[in-house]
């Protein structure tokens, strides 16, 4: 399966964003808006106002007929690592992943990625050894669930992208949908694995929207 | 020296069974085998007519062993059984999941038992009887509400499943649930193991008298384990399928599956079964159920069955609620509860009385086995089809198997999950349905089916508007809602669920207007 977005070498940017629009089975098409990080529904003539997309975060060069899933393979889920001896994680991965649960409300998804895209570096071999694995990300990500009080989908993804960076690899954040009900899902892909989640169910969710952030 | 006779398995009426007195009503679907000896005369009834014989001998083979006592902890949940001591003593256990409905009643100082309510025979309805069906049907889903006995029939209440009841003379004198016998120790995991494969085992060998059958084969565990017995001869699959996007790995899954087994597969199109869609032949279950919502699927496969000339219809029901939920914890009921809103100041305090004695209630502790399995579309589709739906997970020696993964979960800290059924049956599965992404939400289709289906859900209300008025619930503020549901509103979907299943049984039966029946209360 194609990454989300692809790009050569020669015009490489630190992210690299693509779109796309989802039928809602009555003629209207949810689009995700990462301005305010918001999902509309809107009637066909709404979708391809330019202004609007525009004001909304969608900006049409980035438009795709769809959005592919990169996710190969789910690195670890909860059953995996069940057994995990993994101890308490570093302080600053807790607190990162309490700020990304705390802030949801009040920075965009697609701000709060450009953020990590750009403090990650000065993380980069620190959080995380420099060349650590999707399974290593995941183990991370699991062991700082483990003591988080209401984990979910928002954080995991954030912090999966924040030690993918911090650990020089790239990766692609992707929203979802369950077309056409509202639930959403965010995760994020590393080298077309997705390092942990808890209950596979991303598949479930067709991307409206993908982030690739680079180191 | 006892004696014994048996239902004929091709009967299509109603029998009625003089039990040493007592008159109980059978009807086609459900066979019979009565015994009588010095400790008194029984009646063993079960849906299954090619597995009775070999269900009943076991039964009371082990009230020999035991010097003569019923086992009830022995009784397949799916069965029921009917005795009546030499003193006139009757005592009824109904399995916990049991197929066919029973009731009883008291007539002219006598007992009366049935496996069917008499709708419109002359008892009158029960106001709170069917308030109580709607608290039910928003608290338990499509379950037969097991913590209430009230019925829609005034004067005919219903035996509840997993339990034992005893009468002296017409009057209810105890009522006990059937605890499942368990050893004190904890088994280890090859135990374990060892259990569910030899229940599967003994699932399949019951099944060497299915000549032709139909396996609804959605590609996971549960119905490629109720599809893999030794015998599968005349087997053919059917899938239901969807377009949608949460739905693309479905088909190649099952395709592999249905190879595995070595079977043809047809596929149904999901978008012509949506929740609400209306069956195309008469629907009249006993009691009002939500059941009724996805009548259309269970429609087109009977039919598909009943075009295959299959005598059984496999599924993998009751899978999940076995190997994948910890059996020693109690049912949560639904977070979103009934609102008020549709309510009368009379009919309110009667949910509320009625929803306050289900949170309250023992049938809510799930090592019963009371949640294992809805059977309500079983009976109709026997009747109105042929074919009789089968599924391993209410076998016995499965739900047992089921019990003991849940207590070796319990104590190594961790969810039971199906991991134990790869382990035991690994070589009943092909890799295709091990590797299995996961279950697929339906949250999707019952949004679309919500869209589609919202017009004639509000005619519906309004074509028993004057019954559910009588009853104290507001038909305008029920139309109201599903108009709401099928423009996608932020909204509740409980209570239009809850009396969707009311108004369709309403309806089925003709009672479109108050007059049309009398009333109790």
């Amino acid at each position: 399966m194609a990454a989300a977005t692809t790009t050569s070498s020669a015009t490489r940017k630190p992210t690299d964003e693509s779109w796309a629009e989802i039928g809602a089975s009555d003629g209207r098409i949810f689009l995700y808006g990462p301005r305010l990080g918001r999902l509309y529904l809107l009637h066909p003539t709404q979708a391809s106002d330019r202004k609007l997309l525009s004001i909304i975060g969608l900006p049409t060069v980035s438009r795709q007929p769809q959005v592919a899933d990169p996710i190969e393979r789910v690195t670890h889920d909860r059953a995996s690592l069940a057994r995990s001896t993994d101890g308490r994680q570093a302080l600053s991965l807790r607190l990162a992943y309490g700020v990304f649960q705390l802030t949801r409300r009040a920075i965009p998804f697609g701000s709060m990625a450009r953020l990590i895209c750009w403090v990650a570096p000065l993380f980069r071999g620190r959080i995380i050894r420099v060349g650590a694995t999707a399974s290593d990300i995941g183990k991370r990500v699991h062991a700082v669930e483990a003591g988080a009080r209401h984990p979910n989908c928002y954080p995991r993804a954030l912090l999966t992208a924040l030690l993918a960076i911090a650990a020089g690899s790239s990766c692609t954040l992707l929203i979802g949908l369950l077309a056409p009900t509202r639930k959403m899902h965010a995760w994020c892909s590393v080298e077309h694995e997705l390092p942990y989640e808890p209950a596979p169910e991303h598949y479930l969710y067709q991307p409206l929207w993908a982030l690739t952030l680079r180191p | 020296m006892s004696q014994a006779r048996q239902s004929t398995p091709s009967c299509d009426a109603s029998s009625v069974v003089d039990l040493s007195g007592i008159e109980v009503g059978v009807r086609p679907a459900v066979h019979f085998r009565e015994q009588a000896s010095g400790r008194g005369v029984s009646l063993y009834l079960s849906l299954y007519d090619d597995e009775l014989e070999e269900r009943a001998e076991a039964f009371w083979s082990h009230a020999t062993q035991g010097g003569g006592r019923p086992p009830w902890s022995e009784l397949e949940l799916t069965d029921a059984l009917l005795h009546v001591d030499p003193s006139g003593a009757v005592t009824v256990a109904r399995g916990a999941a049991c197929t066919f409905p029973l009731y009883y009643t008291e007539e002219s100082g006598r007992l009366r038992l049935s496996t069917s309510l008499p709708v419109l025979q002359g008892a009158p309805l029960s106001r709170s009887g069917l308030l109580a069906a709607a608290a039910g049907a928003c608290l338990h889903s499509s379950y037969e509400v097991n913590a209430l006995a009230e019925t829609p029939v005034a004067g005919w209440r219903r035996l509840r499943r997993g339990a034992v009841t005893s009468f002296d003379g017409p009057a209810l004198s105890g009522e006990e649930y059937m605890r499942p016998n368990c050893t004190a120790d904890v088994p280890t995991r090859e135990a374990v193991c060892r259990e569910v494969r030899s229940a599967f085992d003994a699932y399949g060998a019951s099944q060497k008298r299915t000549r032709s059958s139909v396996v609804e084969a959605s590609g996971g565990f549960d119905s490629t384990l109720a599809a893999a017995i030794p015998s599968r001869r005349g087997m053919r699959g059917v899938s239901v399928m969807f377009p949608y996007y949460e739905f693309r790995f479905e088909r190649a899954v099952q395709q592999a599956a249905a190879e595995h087994l070595g079977i043809s597969r047809d596929e149904l199109d999901g978008t012509q079964l949506f929740p609400y869609s209306p069956a195309s032949v008469p629907v009249r279950f006993d009691e009002p159920s939500v059941f009724v919502t996805g009548i259309r699927h269970a429609e087109e496969v009977a039919r598909f069955a009943a075009r295959s000339r299959a005598e059984r219809i496999y599924t993998g029901h009751g899978g999940d609620q076995c190997f994948a939920t910890d059996l020693l914890d109690r049912e949560p009921l639904v977070s979103n509860s009934l609102e008020s809103g549709p309510f009368s100041s009379e009919a309110w305090p009667v949910v509320r009385r009625a929803m306050d004695i289900m949170r309250g209630s023992d049938s809510l502790d799930r090592s019963l086995g009371t949640l294992v399995y809805d059977a309500r579309p079983d009976v109709w589709i026997r009747e109105t089809f042929g074919p009789v739906h089968r599924t391993p997970f209410s076998d016995l020696r499965v739900f047992r198997s089921a019990l003991a993964w849940s207590r070796w979960c319990k104590a190594h800290q961790t969810r039971p999950d199906k991991s134990i059924l790869a382990e035991a049956a690994g070589d009943l599965l092909p890799q295709a349905v091990v590797a299995r992404k996961g279950k697929v939400a339906y949250d999707g289709v019952w949004m679309r089916a919500y869209y589609w289906n919202a017009n004639r859900i509000a005619s519906l209300f309004e074509e028993v508007s004057g019954v559910l008025a009588h009853i104290g619930v507001s038909p305008q503020w029920l139309q109201q809602r599903a108009l709401e549901l099928g423009e996608w509103r932020d909204r509740s979907d409980r209570e239009v669920l809850a009396f969707y299943g009311i108004a369709f049984w309403l309806s089925a039966w003709g009672i479109t207007r108050a007059s049309d029946v009398a009333w109790k209360d």
